[in-house]
C-alpha cells in the first residue's frame, strides 16, 4: 500500500512561522482487511503509519488507503508525545478519489493548531511545491520538495479503477507519505498518495480539485461519490466518418460507440450521437475541451459536478443538433469490479462448498490465477461483462470460490472459479437465490450448473444438513453464510 | 484390429532383422520459416534446427513433424559424412507428431537397408538411442521405457499414444530413433536433461502412421468428435441413473459436423466403446498396452469410417449407439490452430488488416498467451474453438491498423472481432472477399461492442492502399486462397 508525504518548501519561504508542521499530524492505523478466501472470518489484523493535515471544522483529511478497513485509529502531532484516538466514519471514506476524514473526540488535540488552508487554483507545471509528512525512515516529520512535473488524468490505485486529475512531482514519495499535504506557498495543493514502482523521481499527489469535491460532497454528511456519465466514445477525426454520421465541418464532437447500462446517460444518449457541447463548451473531434486557458480532456468538466447535479451536452443526432440535460444520478453498478473496503464478504457455505459474488477483491486473489479455463473466464467476464451483455437478467456473478475438502464435495474441483448458472433448474441472480433454489432439489439431488460446461455439480440433498453441521464443526465456521451487507 | 493392422504393416515393410538400423540414420537439418504470425504479408525470421530420422527405404525417411514444421529447405547428413543429401516433405501429421520425407532424386544412391519395427512397446522395455556425437559418428545410449500413456503433444494441442523413455544419453535433437533388437521402436520427440526422461513416438503409432501413408487421400486419425469427463462421483452416477459402480464417463461437449455420424449427446453415460467396458476414470483394457485412455481405442486402434457401437446411458435408459469414426479437420474449427503457418487469407483495406482469427496467432503473444492476448479473443478460443454455431464460422478480426491519413481516428482499435462489413454479415473471410469483390471497396466496418462503424472514404481508398503498400512495404494487399483445402497435409 503506497504511503506518501511530502514537504520542503525551504523552510526560510515560510517565514519561520510555523504554521504548518504542527498542523500535519501521524496517524497509526490497525487494520483488518477480509481473506476473501475465508470470508467467514474477520481477516487479519496488520498496521501502518500514514500522514494526514488538519482541515476545517476539526478534521483531519487523510488518503482512504490509510484507514480502510481500520479497527483502531490514533494520530500524533510532530513534537507531542501523545496519541490520540481517532474517529473514522465510513461511510465518508472516498474510496473512488481515496480521500478520507478523521475526527478525534478528544478536542484537545486541536490545541495549539491551526487548519491547513487550500490554494485557489492549481500550481502551474514547473512550480515548486513541498510535501510534508512521516514517511519510512525515521519517525520524526519530514520535508521533501520537487516541483510539479505534470498534471494528468491517472487511475488511482486504491480503487484500481477510477481515474482522476493528479499531480506528478519530482520529490521523493515514500511509505508513510501518504494522506501527507502538498504545499505551493504556504497553501495546500494537493495531498501525496502513491507512487510509482519501477519509475524515478514519480510521486503522485490528488490535487485541489479532487480534495475539494470530495469535501463538497460530504458536507451533507454522506459521501455519493463521483458520477458517471457511463458512455465509451471514439473521436470524430476521421473526415469520411464525419460524412457518415453527417456531422458538419466544423462541428467536433465525439461519437458515443457504447452506452453503459448502469450510466447516467443509460437512457438518455445511444450509440452514434455525437457530442458536441458539454456545459456550453464544445468539444473538439479529439475529445478536449478549451477552458481556464488550457485543453482538458471533456470528462474533467464532468468531475466538477456532484452526484444528483445534471450536466447539459448538446448532441448531434439523425442530422440535427438538439439539447440534452443528463441529471448524474447513476446506481449502483454491480459489474464495474471496484476493489471493496470495509465491508464483510458475502458468502454461502454448502457442503463445504464455498460461493460468493464475483468481486475485484476475489479476481486479486492467487487462486483465481492458476491458470486454468475457469480462471481465464473470471478475467474476460470481468472486463467485458456489460459489453458483451453476460450481466442481463442477473444482479451478480457467483462463484464456487473453493471447497473445504470433505467426502461430499470430493469431486468438485474441476467447478472451482466457475460462475454458478443454474441450481436445481432456478437461474442464479445473485447469491442469495442458491439458498432458495436449495429448498427445492429435484428427487432428492441439488444440481448446479456452471457457465460454459455441459458439466453439473450433484450434491446429495437428503444428507446435506448434517454434512453441513460437520463441516462447520470441522472447519470452524461460526456461520453458513452472509448473504446481507454488512458492516 | 491390431493383428489385421501388424499384418498389413509387414507386407508393406518386409522385415530383415539386422543391425542396419545404426546405418541408416540421418541428422535432418531444417531451415524452417513461417509467415508472421502478426503480419500476414511478411514472413519472420528464418529458424534453423537440427535433428534426426531415420531412413525406411531408399527414398523415404521417418521423423517429426514438429521438427520439420514449416521447413523451407531440408538436408539429410549421414554418419561420418559431410555430404549434404535435399529431401522433402511427403507427409506430415501434427495430430501423431510424424513426417515422411522424400530424399532428393538427384542424390547418389543410398542403399540404405529396410527398417522393421518392433512389436508394440511395453513397459521396462530396454532400448537404445541412436544420434550423432559431435563428430557426427553415432552415438548409442542405452534407455528404458518406463510408461506408456496417452499425452498431449508438447508442440501441438493434441493428445496422442506416448511413450516415456528414461535415458542418461543427452539426446541432442528431436527425431532420434529408438531401437530395440536392430528394430524401430519409436522416435524421440523430446527430452528434458534434468529429469533424465524423454518422450517418443512408439512404433504403434509409427505403424499405423506409415501404413494410412499408403490410402491416398491420406485418411488421417480418428476422433471421437466430444469431449467427456470421468464418472466417480457416486452421487453424480445415482443422479445420472447408473446402477453398476465402476464404469462410464460423461460426455460434455459434442462437435457439430456432418449429420449422421454421430449421435452422441451432452450428459450421455458412455459404457462401453466398440464392446470394450469403459471404467469410470475413462479407460479401458488395451490388449497391448493394458490400462488405457479411451482416446486411445478412438485415435489409435480406430479408423477414420469405422462403424463402431458405443453402449450409453441417456435419460436413465441403456441403449446401444451406432456412431462412425470421422478425422477430426482443423479446417472445420471456428478457430482453427494454424499450426503449420499456412500462409493465412487476410485483406488489407484502408490500413485495416482482416483476417481470421487462429490459434497460431494467439500464442505469437509469448508464452503467457493467455493473459497477453485480448481477453476477449481468449475466451473465444478457450471455451468456443471447435463449435463454429455454423459449418464454415470463423472469427474475423480487426487484427491491426497500419497508420494512415485515411484511418485517423481508428488506430487504436485492433484485436476487434468484426460482426459486418459494409452493412452485409461476415462469418469468414470468404464472406470478406465476395463483399470487397461485389462492392468494389471495404468502406464500412462494423466491430462487436462498439456502435459506430468505422467509415473509410471510398474516393480515397485506390491512392490510400497503394500509399499504405508502398510506405509499409506490403508486396500484396490481400491474399486468397484457390481453393478450399482439401486435405491439412500435401
Amino acid at each position: 500500500m503506497p504511503l506518501l508525504a511530502w514537504l520542503t518548501l525551504a523552510v526560510a519561504t515560510v517565514t519561520g512561522e510555523p504554521f504548518a508542521f504542527s498542523s500535519v499530524v501521524k496517524i497509526y492505523v490497525t487494520t483488518q482487511p477480509p481473506n476473501y478466501a475465508i470470508p467467514w472470518q474477520a481477516g487479519q489484523p496488520g498496521g501502518g503509519t500514514g500522514s494526514g493535515f488538519i482541515i476545517a471544522g476539526k478534521r483531519i483529511l487523510t488518503n482512504g488507503h490509510v484507514v480502510s478497513d481500520a479497527r483502531f485509529v490514533q494520530v500524533q502531532k510532530d513534537g507531542d508525545p501523545r496519541r490520540y484516538t481517532a474517529k473514522v466514519d465510513t461511510t465518508l471514506i472516498g474510496h473512488d478519489c481515496d480521500l478520507a476524514v478523521l475526527t478525534v473526540p478528544d478536542e484537545s488535540f486541536f490545541e495549539g493548531t491551526r487548519p491547513l488552508s487550500f490554494a485557489r487554483a492549481m500550481p502551474s507545471l514547473g512550480d515548486e511545491v513541498s510535501a510534508v509528512g512521516y514517511p519510512m525512515g525515521g519517525d520524526r516529520l519530514s520535508v521533501t520538495r520537487g516541483i510539479v512535473s505534470r498534471i494528468d488524468y491517472g487511475t488511482y490505485s486504491h480503487s484500481g479503477i477510477d481515474q482522476h486529475l493528479v499531480l506528478q512531482v519530482d520529490a521523493a514519495i515514500n511509505p508513510g507519505n501518504s494522506g501527507g499535504p502538498l504545499f505551493f506557498g504556504r497553501k495546500v495543493v494537493g495531498l501525496a498518495f502513491q507512487g510509482l514502482v519501477g519509475g524515478e523521481n514519480i510521486g503522485y499527489a490528488i490535487p485541489l480539485p479532487v480534495i475539494q469535491h470530495y469535501l463538497t460532497d460530504i458536507a451533507d454528511g454522506c459521501y455519493h461519490g463521483y458520477p458517471e456519465l457511463g458512455v465509451a466514445f471514439m473521436d470524430t477525426d476521421n473526415p469520411a466518418l464525419r460524412a457518415h454520421l453527417r456531422l458538419p465541418e466544423t462541428a467536433g464532437g465525439i461519437a458515443v460507440t457504447y452506452v453503459d447500462p448502469f450510466g447516467s446517460a443509460r437512457d438518455l444518449l445511444r450509440a452514434r450521437d455525437v457530442l458536441l457541447t458539454i456545459e456550453g463548451s464544445p468539444i473538439a473531434s479529439d475529445g478536449t475541451i478549451q477552458t481556464d486557458g488550457s485543453r482538458l480532456v471533456f470528462a474533467e468538466l464532468l468531475e466538477r459536478k456532484q452526484w444528483g447535479e445534471s450536466i447539459v451536452l448538446t448532441v448531434w443526432r439523425d442530422g440535427a443538433q438538439q439539447k440534452i440535460v443528463v441529471p448524474l444520478t447513476n446506481p449502483p453498478d454491480p459489474f464495474i469490479y471496484r476493489r471493496e473496503y470495509d465491508q464483510r464478504p458475502r458468502y454461502l457455505v454448502v457442503a463445504g462448498l464455498v460461493f460468493t459474488p464475483l468481486t475485484r477483491s476475489y479476481l486479486s486473489m492467487p487462486s483465481t490465477d492458476t491458470g486454468g479455463d475457469n480462471g481465464f473466464r473470471l478475467r474476460y467476464v470481468s472486463h467485458f461483462a456489460k459489453l458483451d451483455k453476460l450481466h442481463e437478467g442477473i444482479d451478480e456473478f457467483v462463484v464456487l470460490t473453493r471447497r473445504l475438502s470433505r467426502e461430499v464435495n470430493a469431486y468438485a474441483d474441476p467447478f472451482l472459479n466457475g460462475i454458478v448458472t443454474e441450481v436445481n433448474g432456478t437461474r442464479i441472480r445473485c447469491l442469495d437465490d442458491i439458498r432458495t433454489a436449495l429448498d427445492s432439489p429435484r428427487d432428492g439431488f441439488h444440481v448446479f450448473r456452471f457457465l460454459g460446461s455441459e458439466d453439473r455439480l450433484v450434491l446429495d440433498a437428503t444428507t446435506l444438513p448434517e454434512t453441513d453441521r460437520a463441516i462447520r464443526k470441522a472447519y470452524g465456521l461460526d456461520r453458513q453464510e452472509r448473504l446481507g451487507e454488512e458492516r | 484390429m491390431n493383428l489385421l493392422a501388424a499384418a498389413v504393416f509387414s507386407l508393406l515393410l518386409p522385415a530383415a532383422p539386422s543391425d542396419a538400423t545404426a546405418s541408416n540414420l540421418l541428422q535432418v537439418i531444417v531451415t524452417s520459416q513461417q509467415q508472421h504470425p502478426m503480419m500476414p504479408w511478411q514472413a519472420s525470421e528464418l529458424g534453423r534446427t537440427a535433428g534426426y530420422g531415420i531412413a525406411l527405404d531408399n527414398r523415404t525417411v521417418i521423423t517429426t513433424e514438429h521438427l520439420v514444421r514449416n521447413a523451407k529447405f531440408i538436408e539429410l547428413r549421414r554418419p561420418r559424412s559431410g555430404t549434404r543429401i535435399p529431401a522433402t516433405v511427403r507427409l506430415a501429421d501434427a495430430q501423431v507428431n510424424l513426417a515422411l520425407l522424400d530424399i532428393g532424386t538427384g542424390a547418389a544412391p543410398s542403399n540404405f537397408a529396410a527398417i522393421a519395427t518392433d512389436g508394440p512397446s511395453h513397459k521396462r522395455q530396454p532400448v537404445t538411442i541412436l544420434q550423432f556425437d559431435e563428430t557426427s559418428q553415432v552415438q548409442e545410449g542405452e534407455g528404458q521405457v518406463v510408461q506408456i500413456m496417452m499425452a498431449p503433444l508438447s508442440d501441438a494441442p493434441y493428445a496422442s499414444l506416448a511413450c516415456s523413455v528414461l535415458t542418461d544419453l543427452n539426446v541432442n535433437g528431436e527425431g532420434a530413433p529408438v531401437i530395440t533388437e536392430g528394430r524401430l521402436a519409436g522416435l524421440m520427440m523430446s527430452y528434458s536433461r534434468g529429469e533424465r526422461v524423454g518422450h517418443m513416438v512408439p512404433e504403434f503409432v509409427i505403424g499405423r502412421f506409415l501404413e494410412r501413408a499408403q490410402t491416398k487421400p491420406y485418411p488421417g486419425f480418428a476422433s471421437a468428435g466430444f469431449g467427456w469427463t470421468a464418472l466417480v462421483d457416486p452421487v453424480k452416477r445415482r443422479y445420472l441413473g447408473l446402477t453398476n459402480d465402476d464404469r462410464g464417463v460423461m460426455v460434455l461437449s459434442v462437435l457439430p459436423r456432418a449429420a449422421g455420424t454421430t449421435d452422441i449427446k451432452p450428459n450421455d453415460v458412455i459404457l462401453s466403446w466398440g464392446g470394450k467396458p469403459v471404467d469410470n476414470l475413462g479407460f479401458y483394457e488395451d490388449p497391448d498396452f493394458g490400462r488405457m485412455d479411451l482416446a486411445c481405442l478412438i485415435k489409435m486402434r480406430g479408423r477414420v469410417g469405422d462403424p463402431v457401437t458405443v453402449g450409453i446411458v441417456r435419460d436413465r435408459k441403456p441403449m446401444d449407439v451406432p456412431l462412425s469414426l470421422v478425422q477430426r479437420e482443423d479446417a472445420e474449427a471456428l478457430i482453427p490452430e494454424d499450426l503449420e503457418g499456412t500462409p493465412v487469407e487476410y485483406l488489407i483495406e484502408g490500413g485495416l488488416v482482416i483476417r481470421e482469427l487462429t490459434g497460431r496467432y494467439l500464442y505469437a503473444h509469448g508464452a503467457d498467451w493467455r493473459r497477453a492476448a485480448d481477453p476477449r479473443l481468449v475466451n473465444l478460443y478457450l471455451s468456443q474453438k471447435l463449435r463454429p454455431e455454423k459449418p464454415g464460422d470463423r472469427v474475423v478480426i480487426l487484427s491491426l491498423v497500419l497508420p494512415d491519413p485515411i484511418n485517423i481516428g481508428y488506430q487504436d482499435l485492433f484485436n476487434r472481432t468484426i460482426t459486418a462489413l459494409n452493412g452485409k454479415p461476415v462469418r469468414n473471410m470468404g464472406d470478406v472477399f465476395r463483399i470487397a469483390s461485389q462492392d468494389g471497396a471495404i468502406e464500412r466496418i462494423t466491430i462487436e461492442a462498439v456502435g459506430v462503424d468505422l467509415v473509410l472514404d471510398r474516393d480515397a481508398l485506390p491512392a490510400a492502399n497503394a500509399r499504405i503498400a508502398r510506405n509499409y512495404g506490403i508486396p500484396r494487399l490481400f491474399h486468397k486462397r484457390t481453393a478450399t483445402p482439401a486435405e491439412p497435409a500435401p
